[in-house]
């Protein structure tokens, strides 16, 4: 993906407005043209559990912002990566619904090791799914929700691109708002900011694996 | 668009097959909203230009989809329905025999319903006086013209759509209107000359106007819970049909004007919706201050004799306003009388 193919920002919030607004009956029509092949392009190049899924899951992502489109709040980030997290998490959703239909045809075998490099999952739900398999006590569980409560929103979507696999360093940039920085720019500032999100979070793992 | 023409039986296959458009319109007419119905010119024009399909093609085949879903909603309330008819359906025929037109002045209500018809029109369809486009534009109906109209016909035309078949039936028809829950479709006989399909279809949606939606509108505003009872979702009650008499909705109205006595004679009130029906359809097809203006424009017959300025003022307003003889002779002999020429004692 590249951000030169991705749609003119100012466009997409334009066409945000008059969906929102429901004046033009053919905003949502404009609005879809331009999302669909950008989020495409964008799961293209990302490693995913199930790329198959992928067409029909970025459809139901964009009906559901045509649908309801006040839930995304522009403040919050751009609106592709407001999508990209939404499919992202439908993804994980379905890849969970069939580890857990495997084991339970199965129980006792193919059980997923944490970090394994089977599914791509967020780091967050990859720190949560640990706490969750090792069976430990609540209190540990709400430790490591609270820990991952503190991150900004913004290192939220990007702890969200780094679990499903994106390598591109496009829709980084669009969350950290520096796509129009020259490549070499983005590509340093955003592994930078990879660097420290993963740092933060094996101390988040570390905290966890401790005894209370 | 695709959750509102999924209500309708096969809706998606059949608007692309009546616009003729590729895949990828018919992708994007699913996407855009559906049109407002205050707003329905302005929301048609807007999408048709965007898929690029002609507009008043595309009004007129969401029209036949809207109305196609609401009619096979009547399929799920069947059971519900009274044995002493269908509640909540209107069905106005217009039949072969003869008929007699109004010859005055419609009245000022009638006039207006007559103008609003082609303002909600856009400029070109009033340019080239095209009635079926006006009506598809400024009401919630489809028009399908249907060779040799009978009911065994537009039964077959509904049952082919997943709408349930009307259970009453009379003889051949020129036009059928057939009106549910605020929905309405006009069948029309493919061949009839211009003038008489004209005709038909203005009277129908005369129809339609006075009877059906004008009633409805006024429930609406002054007796919302009757709703209920007009579009047949419960029977009405006693208390519904005192509120009923009161709101000046008469409930039995929406039932069905086919009725004939069994000598084949119109039932008077019958008649007097026909009268109001043909009323609107001269008004709106050959516009009162129009007509006064054409007529007195008219150079005057040599010698003057009133069945020559007769004869030469009905022809005129044929071939003006696109009517069939019959009904430009009452309009023309309207319109003199309104200008003063009346018959000499002897042609009387």
């Amino acid at each position: 993906m590249s951000s030169r193919d991705d749609p003119d920002p100012a466009r997409l919030r334009e066409l945000h407005e008059a969906v929102v607004a429901g004046e033009d009956p053919t905003a949502p029509a404009k609005m879809a043209e331009l999302l669909l092949p950008a989020l495409l392009r964008r799961f293209a190049s990302a490693r995913l559990p199930d790329p198959h899924s992928v067409e029909s899951l970025i459809g139901l992502s964009v009906a559901r912002y045509l649908a309801e489109p006040e839930r995304y709040q522009p403040e919050r980030g751009p609106l592709l990566a407001y999508l990209w997290q939404d499919v992202a998490g439908d993804l994980r959703n379905e890849w969970d619904a069939r580890v857990r239909l495997r084991q339970h045809e199965s129980p006792g075998s193919d059980v997923v090791e944490l970090g394994s490099d089977d599914r791509n999952l967020s780091v967050e739900e990859e720190v949560l799914d640990a706490v969750d398999r090792f069976d430990v006590s609540s209190a540990i569980l709400q430790r490591a929700r609270d820990e991952l409560g503190q991150f900004s929103e913004q290192d939220r979507q990007l702890i969200e691109l780094l679990g499903a696999g994106v390598r591109d360093t496009g829709p980084y940039a669009e969350v950290l708002g520096i796509a129009h920085l020259p490549s070499s720019a983005q590509a340093r500032e955003v592994n930078r900011h990879k660097d420290r999100l993963r740092k933060r979070l094996g101390v988040i793992r570390g905290k966890l694996s401790r005894p209370e | 668009m695709a959750g509102w023409l999924s209500a309708t039986p096969d809706g998606e296959r059949r608007i692309q097959a009546s616009l003729k458009m590729s895949d990828a319109s018919l992708h994007r007419l699913l996407v855009c909203r559906a049109p407002r119905p205050n707003r329905f010119l302005a929301d048609v024009s807007t999408i048709a230009a965007y898929v690029g399909v002609e507009r008043t093609a595309l009004a007129a085949a969401l029209r036949e989809a809207t109305v196609l879903a609401a009619l096979g909603s009547r399929e799920m309330s069947r059971s519900e329905e009274a044995d002493d008819g269908l509640v909540g359906l209107l069905a106005a025929a217009r039949d072969t025999a003869a008929e007699q037109l109004p010859d005055s002045e419609a009245a000022t209500a009638v006039r207006e319903l007559a103008q609003s018809t082609w303002q909600a029109a856009p400029p070109e369809v009033r340019d080239r006086r095209d009635v079926q486009a006006a009506l598809v534009w400024a009401s919630p109906v489809a028009v399908v013209s249907l060779p040799q109209l009978q009911f065994a016909m537009v039964n077959r035309w509904l049952v082919d759509r997943g709408a349930p078949p009307l259970p009453d039936s009379i003889g051949d028809l020129r036009g059928l209107l057939v009106a549910w829950r605020s929905q309405a479709v006009i069948f029309v006989d493919g061949t009839l000359p211009e003038a008489d399909f004209r005709l038909t279809l203005a009277h129908e949606h005369g129809h339609l106007l006075l009877d059906y939606l004008v009633p409805r509108q006024r429930v609406l505003r002054e007796e919302p819970a009757l709703l209920e009872v007009l579009d047949g979702r419960r029977r009405p009650t006693n208390a519904d049909r005192a509120r009923a008499a009161l709101a000046r909705a008469p409930l039995g109205l929406h039932t069905h004007l086919l009725h004939r006595h069994n000598d084949g004679g119109a039932a008077e009130t019958t008649i007097r919706v026909e009268d109001s029906a043909s009323s609107y359809a001269l008004e709106l097809l050959a516009p009162w201050e129009e007509l006064l203006t054409l007529l007195r424009g008219q150079p005057q017959p040599q010698p003057v004799s009133y069945p020559k300025r007769l004869a030469a003022a009905a022809e005129a307003a044929a071939d003006h306003f696109n009517l069939p003889p019959d009904a430009a002779e009452v309009r023309a002999r309207a319109g003199l009388t309104a200008l003063g020429i009346r018959p000499g004692f002897f042609n009387r």
